[in-house]
């Protein structure tokens, strides 16, 4: 994938990408509050979509993973703060955490392309909490829901991974 | 902005989804039924109980009267009844756990209860 130059490893605090991630996060939170408007999701307290993973999959692809892991850790404490419980909060760091490892590994074998690391994404985001879930609840009956997760996380994956690429040529051609 | 990776993964993940969708519902076909019971009771005290997986009819005589009950494909009916009202044979079948017919006339309720270890359908989980 294309490297801005922006490269989180200089360091430095470049104002551009300083920009970048905030406006990113602002978005991040924007996708947040859409899914608490969604609050009875699967019929499982606090899973989610995994709409915000787009603001990370942006980060990812344009060569900033650390501004990845850092959008998504203020994106979860803010969000969590604002529009959450206790629950949708280890809901979200569940998710957050299990799609970033996998979508890091994804790109690092770099058989796959922006659609098929974000459904990888997406889907692992909704088997983390599912687990989560199953932890809480309980009852092994939750693994009826895995089906629907995971064909869940993936329309959500190519949904993202989509508006993902439209962002990233745009901005392209912004430069 | 697709590789054919991609379009594999996409797809066996679908394909994946809806296998395990399929073995679950079937799972839940043979398995479901085969946990639960039809608990009989008169006066609030228990009389018999009966697996939902076994077609059966039988008839509870008591003081007050007699119903007729009968278990079928896992849904368990009262049949008929000589109470005035009627309403238990009325109500129709009931399979889920935490169902119950109730025949107010002759004290007689026939609820269904899960023999498994703590495992209860959910309706919904609310916060």
């Amino acid at each position: 994938m294309s490297d801005t130059g922006n490269n989180d490893s200089h360091n430095a605090l470049n104002v551009r990408s300083l920009a970048f991630a905030g406006v990113l996060l602002a978005a991040a939170l924007i996708l947040s509050y859409v899914e608490s408007l969604v609050p009875f999701f699967f019929g499982v307290p606090g899973m989610k979509l995994g709409l915000p993973n787009l603001a990370v999959v942006l980060l990812l692809f344009t060569g900033r993973k650390k501004t990845a892991l850092a959008v998504n850790i203020l994106r979860i404490a803010v969000s969590g703060l604002l529009f959450g419980s206790l629950f949708s909060i280890i809901f979200s760091i569940a998710g957050a955490a299990a799609s970033y490892a996998v979508m890091l590994f994804m790109m690092r074998n770099k058989k796959y392309g922006i659609t098929g690391v974000s459904v990888a994404g997406g889907v692992s985001h909704n088997l983390a909490q599912l687990l989560i879930a199953a932890y809480v609840v309980k009852t092994s009956g939750i693994v009826y829901y895995s089906p629907v997760l995971i064909f869940a996380g993936t329309v959500t994956g190519m949904a993202i991974g989509a508006a993902a690429s439209l962002m990233i040529r745009a901005f392209e051609r912004m430069k | 902005m697709f590789k054919r990776n991609d379009i594999i993964l996409t797809l066996s993940l679908t394909a994946s989804a809806l296998t395990l969708w399929a073995v679950l519902a079937l799972s839940g076909l043979f398995l479901g039924k085969a946990d639960k019971e039809a608990v009989v009771s008169v006066n609030g005290i228990e009389k018999e109980r009966y697996p939902l997986s076994e077609d059966v009819l039988f008839s509870v005589n008591t003081e007050y009267g007699e119903n007729v009950v009968e278990i079928k494909d896992g849904v368990c009916f009262v049949r008929s009844a000589d109470c005035p009202d009627r309403l238990c044979v009325k109500q129709g079948g009931i399979s889920r756990t935490g169902e119950a017919i109730i025949c107010l006339p002759h004290r007689l309720t026939v609820k269904i209860e899960s023999t498994g270890a703590g495992e209860e359908d959910y309706d919904a989980v609310t916060r």
